[in-house]
């Protein structure tokens, strides 16, 4: 019963004061598009480390009298290897070619082709400590001269996701608390505005947590509210965004996956926007409550 | 009903304490009248009865419990029980008589259309039936002044408490405030109203307790 009187006296209070509402719910939706934003490029880098680890290529470059074919074979009966692929001098040269513009003069100039004949191994694990094993027995191999399979990078990338991750946390509480104090001070006009109505309620006898109430449901609806606004307009960036976005990765990294948020995080976001209501509400009706007797 | 034993309250920054050394009793079902000039510490006495200061030195009882250093949710306990009229009536503009009313009741956990209906029973008992839609801004002084009764009165309280509530009103419409508060006393409420106006008192004669630059010169002793 009083559970649904205060969300009608919530719904009317909305519908009575809408400026501080607007900038509550605005403040709320502009706090967790930023955060929300921030998830998004974090967990679409996460992925992008992911399907990148899962394509690990460890590249065997090979001494010029090598026989490629026969350390291909060898290779190819290794444990741990799923397939094995030669890439001989000229093809690694068109690769390059196909990559760097205006590079003839360059090759002439060098006195021929320099690059290597490799091969390019793929690991049947994408376990660091697998293809790094396999990247120590593919060295002691006769005919190879030198092994990458690009483990610092990934490690550096790896690194790098967990560092923005914390980042991510320190700053998006940083950025919830801010907003919790510019949504207070966008609510306390409101509620200051039920001064007279707060005193009668003191007066007859009513309890802080009755007084509170009412406007602890407002704050909620208004973050649930502007956390949705949130998620409306990140899922707008994302349809305009993704799609260039694939195009840029699949350039970078040959490999393209990207995804709008996960359910827990937009319950998250959604969760947060309630929080930062109630908490802004129960701030601005604090300042009151305390001064009145 | 009421006890006071030495009640002294003392602001910070005054000159003197607004109350000094108060003791008095009022019974139960008894109407009296507490007077004195501006300044005399009436509003502060009625202040501490029903708790929205507290003494600085001093024991007040109220039915018997004492209320001197009381929590907030004690407080709020104890103003179910009182009901409370000021001179500028405290009412909400922005809701009807009868939803000022209301709110005493939703207060207790009642519902809407329970506070509707007990709202215009009180509303018939102060003479208001038929401004139970009114806001308050359309309403005169007195009307606005049987509101505000109404509302203190609506949970039937054991105690009315009141701030001069004549003070804005004309001779004859405060003629009629008082004949409500005392059929209210007559129905067994006990009644404490602050005034300063001689020519009530003397049309409505009851027990006096006069405060004079916050002492009590006279009125009902401490037993």
């Amino acid at each position: 019963m009083r559970l649904a009187a205060s969300f009608g006296e919530a719904l009317a209070n909305l519908r009575r004061s809408p400026g501080p509402t607007l900038l509550a719910v605005g403040t709320i939706a502009a706090s967790l598009f930023l955060l929300g934003g921030y998830a998004l490029g974090l967990q679409n880098l996460t992925q992008l480390v992911r399907g990148v680890r899962g394509q690990v290529v460890i590249a065997v470059y090979l001494e010029d009298d090598a026989d490629a074919a026969l350390l291909s074979a060898s290779a190819g009966n290794l444990p741990g290897v799923r397939s094995v692929r030669v890439v001989s001098k000229e093809q690694a040269l068109k690769r390059l070619e196909s990559s760097v513009a205006r590079i003839e003069g360059l090759i002439d100039a060098v006195g021929g082709n320099p690059l290597p004949a490799s091969l390019e191994v793929v690991p049947a694990s994408t376990e660091e400590a697998a293809a790094e094993g396999l990247t120590k027995i593919l060295a002691g191999l006769p005919g190879v001269s030198e092994v990458e399979h690009g483990r610092d990078w990934m490690e550096r990338l790896g690194a790098l996701v967990q560092f923005l991750t914390y980042v991510g946390l320190v700053v998006g509480l940083a950025v919830l608390l801010v907003a919790a104090f510019v949504v207070a001070s966008a609510l306390r006009s409101a509620v200051h505005g039920r001064w007279d109505e707060i005193e009668v309620l003191k007066l007859v006898g009513a309890t802080d947590g009755y007084v509170r109430s009412p406007f602890l449901i407002e704050g909620g609806l208004e973050g649930l509210l502007g956390a949705g606004l949130a998620l409306a307009a990140l899922l707008a960036v994302h349809g305009l965004a993704a799609p260039r976005a694939r195009e840029l990765l699949l350039l970078a990294f040959g490999h393209a996956e990207t995804a709008f948020l996960t359910p827990p995080v937009i319950g998250g976001l959604l969760a947060a926007g309630m929080l930062l209501g109630v908490a802004g509400s129960a701030l601005a009706v604090q300042s009151v409550l305390k001064r009145v007797t | 009903m009421i006890q006071l034993f030495h009640v002294t309250k003392s602001y910070d920054g005054g000159e003197r304490p607004a109350l000094s050394e108060v003791s008095f009793r009022v019974a139960k079902g008894e109407f009296s009248y507490l007077t004195g000039r501006s300044g005399a510490g009436k509003t502060t006495l009625l202040k501490l009865l029903f708790a929205a200061e507290t003494a600085t030195r001093g024991q007040i009882l109220i039915n018997g419990k004492n209320t001197t250093n009381l929590s907030r949710r004690h407080i709020a306990d104890l103003r179910r029980q009182i009901g409370v009229v000021f001179q500028d009536f405290r009412l909400v503009d922005r809701l009807t008589a009868a939803e000022n009313i209301g709110l005493a009741v939703r207060v207790l956990g009642a519902g809407t259309a329970e506070a509707r209906g007990r709202a215009e029973r009180v509303l018939a008992y102060v003479g208001l039936q038929h401004k139970a839609d009114a806001l308050p801004p359309a309403l005169s002084g007195g009307e606005q002044q049987r509101v505000a009764i109404a509302r203190a009165l609506v949970n039937d309280p054991m105690l009315l408490l009141a701030d001069e509530p004549t003070g804005n009103l004309d001779p004859d419409m405060s003629l009629e405030i008082l004949e409500l508060f005392d059929r209210t006393n007559a129905r067994g409420t006990t009644v404490v109203l602050a005034t300063h106006d001689h020519g009530l008192i003397e049309k409505f004669p009851r027990s006096v307790l006069r405060l004079d630059a916050g002492r009590l010169e006279s009125g009902s002793g401490e037993s």
